[in-house]
């Protein structure tokens, strides 16, 4: 599940209370069934991914993932196997030694992600884990951290920014715009069936073109198939022009001119 | 077929190898309610949009082929595909769905 929203719209708030760094004031939380409002973080059984990683510099690799381990006083050998293990899972085995300093940005997401999955919770929460990385190793890191979430298979609350990574990365993405939910859905649906505008600006690069329109009816055709024309002012109504997004694929372009956009058709809602 | 095109001046051309991004100029007015407004400025290029709005022209973006033969300056008329149209109320932003 993907939040995905600008900056400052609520996106962190929702994942820091699912965390419970975050107070509910009002409303529900709910983890398999148990509402989990009040319990304290250490009780949810979250593991959280930050942007910056927040590895401990003066730890190796190892020490860094097998850190919630040795809280826990689990036996070395123990610690040392799963450490190794989650190593592999992440391509770091030859890593285990550094020092986080050492490493690209890249790996160290990595690590992060590491100490997250090495504690097994019940749910991984991640705050624009990609921000901070150069666009390849986004692109990247992005399918991995893919990859790596199917293996593992557990839930995961991902919050960006950036409608790509929302939409390649989530099966069902929560759009939020000033605190409020806008859509929550396939990103398949975000796209082609955006709620309103807003959730059209985050599904799809380029964005929508959003023009003025009149709709009206055409009587020779009764089917399904309405058109909107960008034209007169007062009748406002936005359509999603193909020119953009939507239909790229099927978009043909010449250097010819012809004549001027005629049909109108009613649209079912129209103010 | 006459009517489902849309005739426009190309402003710029973005070539990103798989494909072109054109941005052109229509004559309409850019939907400036303010879930509209909203919308635009939460894509990137939203200031440059918001410039356009309420103009006698309207910029936008097409994605073409990259062998497309278009020139900055040029004329173009891009088919548009009207089933995939989306129709938001003006006023409440919501969708309409036909």
């Amino acid at each position: 599940m993907v939040l995905v929203g600008p900056s400052g719209f609520g996106k962190t708030t929702a994942l820091r209370m699912v965390a419970g760094l975050e107070d509910i004031t009002s409303g529900t939380l709910r983890m398999d069934e148990r509402v989990v409002n009040d319990p304290p973080p250490r009780d949810r059984n979250v593991a959280m991914v930050f942007q910056n990683c927040a590895l401990y510099p003066h730890m190796t690799v190892a020490q860094n993932i097998g850190f919630a381990l040795r809280l826990r006083k689990l036996p070395k050998q123990q610690i040392k196997a799963q450490v190794r293990e989650t190593g592999q899972l992440l391509g770091l085995s030859d890593y285990l030694n550094s020092k986080p300093g050492q490493l690209s940005g890249g790996h160290r997401q990595r690590v992060a992600m590491g100490r997250a999955i090495v504690r097994e919770p019940s749910e991984f929460l991640m705050n624009e884990p990609l921000s901070n990385l150069d666009a390849k190793m986004r692109v990247q890191i992005r399918a991995e951290i893919s990859r790596i979430q199917r293996r593992v298979g557990v839930a995961t609350l991902y919050v960006t920014h950036d409608q790509t990574e929302a939409m390649t990365m989530g099966d069902t993405v929560a759009v939020l715009h000033m605190g409020r939910l806008q859509q929550c859905d396939s990103p398949r649906s975000l796209y082609a069936h955006p709620d309103n505008p807003l959730v059209a600006a985050v599904s799809g690069s380029p964005a929508m073109n959003l023009y003025e329109a009149v709709v009206s009816p055409r009587p020779t055709r009764s089917d399904r198939a309405t058109r909107a024309w960008p034209c007169r002012r007062r009748s406002e109504m936005a359509g999603r022009c193909c020119a953009a997004t939507a239909t790229a694929r099927s978009l043909s372009a010449s250097a010819r001119s012809t004549s001027p956009p005629t049909p109108r058709r009613r649209c079912r809602g129209r103010p | 077929m006459p009517g489902t095109t849309l005739t426009a001046d190309v402003e710029l051309i973005e070539a990103l190898g798989n494909e072109m991004q054109v941005h052109f100029l229509i004559d309409a007015t850019r939907a400036c309610s303010e879930l509209a407004r909203a919308a635009t400025e939460t894509h990137e290029l939203g200031e440059i949009l918001s410039l356009q709005a309420g103009g006698a022209k309207a910029e936008g973006v097409a994605r073409v082929s990259p062998r497309s033969q278009l020139k900055v300056g040029s004329r173009a008329v891009f088919g548009v595909d009207t089933g995939r149209l989306n129709f938001f109320d003006p006023d409440s932003g919501s969708a309409i769905w036909s």
